[in-house]
């Protein structure tokens, strides 16, 4: 019965670090599912990091939105006001500094979109690996 | 207005385009790092595994091996961190590169896995942070009372003076 059991441990083992390696977790990301294993509220501790990421990642997609704007606006304030592209000591330079910030703030919108479209599919994968932990451990105890 | 407003835009722009894409770039590459990590550590942990020894089923639980080793890979990178921001030359002598100079590679995964569990003393001496020896010493091993230099004859933070006690797992707030 112990070689069993062993048996049975080594293959649960092995299941959870190949979907660990599957899922392309980060290391703290595999730390937090491993502390959520055993523990009854894990998968909620889980959902709530998961969660407060996505605000985040949801947080600076509306914070580079806003400034986008913003920055539209500017611009074209600044060419309605001289009805052409700025001129002079400065307004040539500052035209094309909104511009560029504009032109960054755009990648970096879509990379924080994304980044949180990421976060909702890994918080799916990590639910699949805890639940089939916890079915195997299920069949565990019934083998026992 | 223009002659206060265009200088003012001048100077914050380049200055904002630069922390967005240096935020976007630090952000993609700690992400590449997080998962090189992880994916490191989960095939030694895989070779670990794939090994029968008897040791190995003498432990019930493997996960918590598991779970050890990426806490203390989580020490040792803090370890490091700290280590670098004190500008402690001894310390960061070998800056921490993963995975390159992290003590799995030097040592692997069984050293730091027996390390963890049979307290090993020397740790520091065979490569492991200090930060981690402390955290190695088995249960229920004493520690000395805090007479030396304390004005107070011991620890009063202690409800069992002389145990080492453990927590089942690292902090939240600290990992």
């Amino acid at each position: 019965m112990p070689r069993q059991v062993l048996e049975i441990s080594h293959k649960r083992i092995s299941e959870l670090i190949y979907k660990l390696e599957q899922a392309r977790l980060g290391s703290k990301e595999v730390l937090k599912v491993l502390k959520a294993l055993d523990r009854a509220d894990g998968p909620k501790e889980i959902e709530s990091w998961y969660s407060r990421r996505r605000e985040t990642a949801n947080g600076m997609v509306f914070t580079l939105l806003a400034s986008a704007a913003v920055l539209w606006v500017g611009i074209a304030t600044m060419v309605a006001t001289t009805d052409r592209i700025p001129a002079g000591n400065y307004g040539l330079v500052a035209f094309i500094s909104c511009v560029v910030l504009l032109v960054s703030c755009m990648p970096a919108m879509l990379y924080c979109a994304r980044k949180a479209e990421s976060l909702d599919r890994r918080r799916e994968q990590v639910a699949a690996i805890l639940d089939s932990y916890r079915e195997s451990l299920c069949s565990n105890i019934v083998i026992r | 207005m223009q002659q206060y407003c265009y200088p003012l835009i001048t100077v914050l722009a380049p200055a904002l385009t630069v922390s967005i894409i240096s935020f976007v770039l630090r952000d993609m590459i700690w992400t590449y790092r997080q998962r090189t990590q992880a994916a490191w550590l989960l095939r030694e942990a895989r070779r670990y595994f794939s090994e029968s020894e008897e040791r190995q089923q003498a432990y019930a639980d493997q996960v918590t091996v598991l779970h050890d080793i990426f806490a203390c890979h989580e020490m040792s990178m803090n370890y490091h961190k700290t280590a670098r921001k004190k500008n402690d030359s001894l310390n960061t002598a070998k800056p921490n590169r993963l995975p390159r100079t992290n003590v799995y590679l030097k040592h692997g995964v069984r050293s730091a896995y027996l390390a963890r569990h049979q307290g090993v003393i020397d740790a520091r001496r065979s490569g492991l942070a200090s930060g981690l020896a402390l955290a190695v010493r088995p249960a229920g091993s004493t520690k000395n009372a805090a007479i030396s230099g304390a004005s107070h004859p011991s620890s009063t933070w202690d409800t069992a003076p002389g145990a080492m006690t453990r927590s089942n797992g690292p902090s939240p707030t600290t990992w």
